[in-house]
């Protein structure tokens, strides 16, 4: 071994101790190293807890704009609830007002049928007998409906069926023959023959099938078959009103009586 | 054997026919060649006067209710004389009336009631013609209970004879007061009340006159029951589910209950229930708009209803199947107007009900020409019910000061005041009543 190695071996635990034993400015070093880290570290907390404060106070204000959308939605469906409602009872003030014009239409032309009634013994005017005008000094339609009507009221049902055929046969082509072949069903109904009640609504049904009262005709039609354990049939009758004539107070009725079956 | 048989069979009927005849000869006897009804101009009413009766209590009060109800009829003008002069008009015993002297108070009818063993016998007379017209003995004890029922019953049977038509004195009316469900007679007497405790609404009388439907009200909405007047047992209609039940009326079959059931947002449907089985059916689709106050027409076929579907409540008539549904009042569109308390005509001619013009009133209307006609003006008027002669209405005003049931004659006007109870509202006329008999109530 040499010299120089002795000296190696002697100088190595102060070498070594160097590591080991720090200087005080190694310490203010570090210390100023950890403060500043500490500092760092804050620092990013505070940067994190002012976006935590932020996001939730966006998270607030995206709640209220969510639930001051929903109420605006609210409103704005209530509006358009209130809107509809008001729209159906506009229609539904239409439909009771046109229904109400249409009688008291059909009791003007009986007036003025009265009023205009030829002498017997004139001959009819060929192009309008079968029409309108009255025949031969007889009633004309809108009076002959009246006249059943009447009947009806008083429970004069055979009568009333007497007015409502006369006007049928008399005046084929007038406007008012579906109105009276309704009545004459509802005249066979009050005299409980239900199968000449439903042969006549639909006869009218067939022959008439734009006529309004059709969906009651059918409607009553079902109900019959419905009665007669007819279920099917029934069923489908039921469906076909809702088809057809969706908006209709039968539709809705339909719509009911399906649920019972089901 | 059996030839015997039958011999004995023929004299038993024989003398069971014999006995019936025997037995209405001394019923009813009538002048032959005397036809039925007085001679009277058409628009007068006939004057009648009514003897005193000679009682054993003391008192006329069989006359003066007899007056009372004919009076009420407003068919009949009832001729008021004193005392003395009434006297005057009763022959002493085994001597004739004296027509002419009849006549000349202006009477065209004389009454005249003798006490009987067992009843009363009543004579009417055809004064211009100083003839019987009709008589009749009726069963009547004085300690009875339900005596004035009978005596009611001999003012119905006298306007028979004259008009050919029964009268209504022979009817009673319900009505609420305070909650509490009473039953007056037509003449305003006999007031009883047929339930306990409060919340009783809207009652409404079976075809038969024997029992009454309504609701209550109670902490979990309204349920409809059924009260037996003769035994006042009252039952729950099992058919209606509690919830809101109001303004039930009987099916004219008496079968079934028809009222307005309430299902929240979805507004208020008239709902057909049977008294016995059955799921309650839907009559009609309110779609959130509220149906109520049905009345049948008296076939049967027909409801009239209350309806909010055009906006303000109005009078709707339909199929009782709920099909064929019409506007029958007409209105204005965007004029505020309000109808209610529908109630059809026994005679099945017109409508009545209550129309609100600035206050309310009572209103007819025609179901030939749809021509509605305003009934009262005078205070409020409410609820109207129709009598079983189709002439009279029944019905709460204010005209008094306080709401009370009064009486109007359709055809005169003429108006008299029913009740004299607080609070008394919601009329129902019953039908002509053939039991007297009411039970205490019971549950």
């Amino acid at each position: 071994m040499t010299k120089p190695s002795r000296y190696t071996f002697a100088l190595l635990p102060l070498l070594l101790g160097g590591c080991f034993f720090a200087t005080k400015s190694d310490f203010d070093k570090l210390q100023a190293d950890m403060i500043g880290t500490r500092a760092g570290a804050n620092a990013a907390d505070s940067v994190q807890r002012a976006y935590l404060i932020d996001l939730s106070r966006n998270m607030r204000s995206l709640n209220d704009s969510i639930s001051a959308l929903s109420k605006r939605i609210n409103t704005m469906k209530t509006a358009s609830d209130a809107d509809l409602a008001a729209i159906r009872e506009d229609i539904s003030q239409l439909q009771d007002l046109s229904g109400q014009s249409q009688r008291q239409l059909r009791d003007m032309r009986a007036a003025v049928e009265q009023r205009t009634q030829p002498d017997a013994g004139v001959a009819p005017d060929s192009n309008n007998a079968a029409n309108e005008a009255p025949v031969g000094g007889g009633p004309g339609p809108a009076q002959l409906l009246q006249a059943g009507r009447d009947q009806l009221l008083k429970g004069g049902n055979v009568a009333a069926r007497a007015a409502f055929a006369e006007l049928i046969s008399t005046y084929p082509r007038s406007d008012l023959v579906p109105e009276a072949m309704f009545y004459t069903a509802q005249a066979y109904a009050a005299e409980r023959n239900a199968d000449a009640a439903d042969k006549e609504y639909a006869s009218l049904i067939t022959k008439y099938p734009n006529s309004p009262r059709v969906p009651t005709a059918m409607y009553k039609r079902a109900l019959q078959m419905q009665a007669t354990k007819k279920t099917a049939d029934a069923k489908r009758l039921f469906q076909e009103i809702i088809k057809r004539f969706p908006r209709s107070d039968e539709a809705a009725l339909a719509d009911e009586r399906l649920q019972s079956i089901k | 054997m059996s030839r015997w048989r039958g011999l004995a069979g023929l004299t038993l009927l024989a003398c069971v026919v014999g006995a019936s005849r025997e037995a209405l000869a001394q019923d009813t006897t009538t002048v032959p060649g005397v036809r039925l009804g007085l001679n009277y101009d058409p628009g007068t009413k006939p004057g009648v006067i009514v003897l005193p009766v000679a009682t054993n209590y003391g008192d006329d009060s069989l006359q003066l209710i007899v007056q009372r109800d004919l009076d009420y009829s407003d068919r009949m003008n009832v001729i008021a004389l004193d005392d003395a002069t009434l006297s005057g008009l009763v022959p002493p015993a085994g001597e004739k009336i004296n027509f002419p002297l009849v006549a000349k108070f202006g009477a065209a009818l004389l009454v005249r009631m003798t006490r009987t063993t067992t009843g009363i016998h009543v004579a009417a007379y055809d004064v211009s013609r100083g003839q019987l017209l009709q008589s009749e003995h009726f069963l009547f004890d004085r300690r009875d209970r339900d005596w004035r029922f009978v005596v009611h019953g001999i003012s119905d049977q006298i306007e028979q004879w004259v008009f050919g038509k029964r009268g209504i004195a022979q009817t009673r009316i319900a009505y609420v007061a305070n909650g509490e469900l009473k039953i007056v007679d037509s003449d305003g007497a006999a007031t009883r009340a047929i339930t306990t405790g409060r919340g009783a609404l809207s009652p409404a009388w079976s075809p038969d006159g024997e029992s009454v439907v309504f609701t209550v009200l109670g902490n979990t909405g309204t349920q409809v029951q059924e009260l037996d007047v003769r035994t006042g047992f009252t039952r729950r209609v099992s058919q209606i589910r509690a919830g809101l039940n109001i303004t039930p009326v009987y099916q004219p079959n008496g079968n079934a209950i028809l009222y307005a059931q309430g299902t929240g947002s979805a507004g208020t449907d008239l709902v057909l229930a049977g008294l016995d089985s059955g799921k309650p059916k839907k009559l009609t689709i309110g779609k959130g708009t509220d149906n109520t106050s049905p009345s049948y027409s008296p076939d049967g076929r027909q409801i009239a209803f209350i309806s909010g579907k055009s906006g303000s409540p109005q009078v709707y008539i339909m199929d009782a199947d709920g099909s064929n549904v019409q506007l029958l009042t007409a209105y204005t569109p965007g004029v505020r107007s309000y109808r209610a308390s529908p109630d059809w005509s026994p005679d099945g001619r017109a409508i009545a009900y209550e129309q609100q013009n600035g206050n309310f009133q009572i209103w007819m209307i025609d179901l030939r020409d749809r021509v509605p006609k305003q009934l009262t003006s005078e205070g409020e008027n409410e609820d109207p019910s129709w009598a079983p002669d189709g002439r009279h209405l029944v019905f709460t005003s204010s005209r008094s000061g306080e709401k009370q049931l009064w009486i109007m004659d359709t055809e005169s006007g003429r108006a008299r005041q029913l009740t004299h109870t607080k609070g008394a509202r919601l009329a129902a006329w019953s039908p002509i009543l053939a039991n007297p008999e009411v039970g205490s109530y019971s549950q």
